[in-house]
């Protein structure tokens, strides 16, 4: 149980450190940054005193404290994708112009 | 009939892979009308080198971007560049036939119209030309299209189409054209008050298999879905 804490507990202190040293500036926006923030400190936490977890899933109806985590962990999956999809989406459009502008700036120079 | 070439009309052709048929398409369209306009969608074979030789105009797609989005590049620089009163569409595999491009411009052209397509299903004569799956296939396209746009149109998914300045300016405000484009296009003009025409079109299906394929159709549906 010890080293299981100690790695889970290793691997999201690295995890925290490499969100913030990356120097991705506007790609990662800052409310972002602040939700990395509070879920490795959630997680660390949950980590020393697995009891909160507990309270909390009884809180809100679920058995294990294990569950909760893995019921949350779906949700912000979930979120991430449908936000990675909006953000292609809006990227192929915006190459689409690109793209088509290009072809028609060649046709002026062409012409002139 | 005297043969004369129309000047009034662009005609856009959008070229995806297409050396060994567009061609001939060119050939005969280039007979009836003065201005032709083929957007290389970035093709992987010589396409380019072929419609080079042709006395045309080419505008060129550095990626591959779809049907849609070639047939928008046509319409932008048929705004832009020429102070014609028509554009219209035409595949370049072959399966449209010149002449009818010709009656929809002329048929457009008499009565003032804004917008008019070529259909499969109100020519009586050619409706069992079409292969039976397809047929099947394009009409439950027809039913859900009537449903979700509230499309009156025979045939929504024929790509020959003559449209005035005035539908062209209103499919500028599409953003994105995928798959979805045909349904697009009608939903533009249909939500801008504009009315589209039919009138039969020979669409000749021995030239190839066609390139719409019916797993698309799945995606068109979600794609759809989603801009609802």
């Amino acid at each position: 149980m010890f080293v299981a804490k100690l790695f889970f507990g290793l691997f999201i202190g690295i995890l925290f450190l490499l969100l913030f040293r990356l120097k991705f500036n506007d790609q990662i926006r800052i409310y972002e940054k602040l939700l990395a923030l509070i879920f490795c400190v959630a997680a660390l936490l949950f980590l020393s005193f697995p009891e909160i977890l507990t309270f909390v899933a009884h809180l809100l109806g679920i058995g294990r404290g294990s569950d909760l985590v893995v019921y949350i962990s779906i949700i912000l999956l979930f979120w991430l994708v449908i936000r990675t999809h909006l953000r292609i989406n809006k990227l192929e459009k915006d190459i689409t112009i690109i793209v088509s502008e290009m072809a028609l700036l060649n046709e002026r120079v062409n012409l002139e | 009939m005297i043969k004369m070439t129309i000047s009034n009309c662009l005609v856009v052709i959008p070229a995806y892979n297409e050396s060994d048929r567009i061609y001939k398409t060119l050939n005969s369209v280039s007979k009836d009308f003065s201005s032709v306009l083929v957007v290389n969608d970035a093709s992987t074979d010589n396409t380019l080198e072929v419609v080079s030789s042709c006395k045309v105009t080419v505008l060129n797609h550095m990626i591959n971007l779809g049907q849609g989005a070639a047939i928008l590049t046509g319409i932008k620089y048929f705004l832009r560049f020429t102070s014609l009163e028509y554009v219209a569409t035409f595949d370049a595999d072959g399966q449209h036939l010149s002449h009818d491009c010709k009656r929809l411009y002329k048929y457009a052209s008499s009565s003032k119209l804004d917008a008019v397509f070529g259909s499969r299903f109100t020519s009586s004569n050619n409706y069992t030309n079409i292969p039976k799956f397809r047929k099947l296939f394009l009409g439950a396209a027809n039913i859900f299209e009537r449903i979700i746009f509230k499309s009156y149109l025979q045939d929504s998914h024929n790509g020959m189409r003559v449209l005035s300045r005035k539908s062209a300016q209103q499919l500028l405000k599409i953003d994105s054209m995928k798959m979805a484009h045909a349904s697009e296009i009608f939903t533009k003009l249909n939500l801008s008050g504009i009315t589209v025409h039919e009138i039969p079109v020979d669409v000749r299906y021995d030239v190839r298999k066609s390139s719409a394929h019916y797993v698309t159709a799945l995606n068109i549906v979600s794609d759809l879905w989603q801009r609802k």
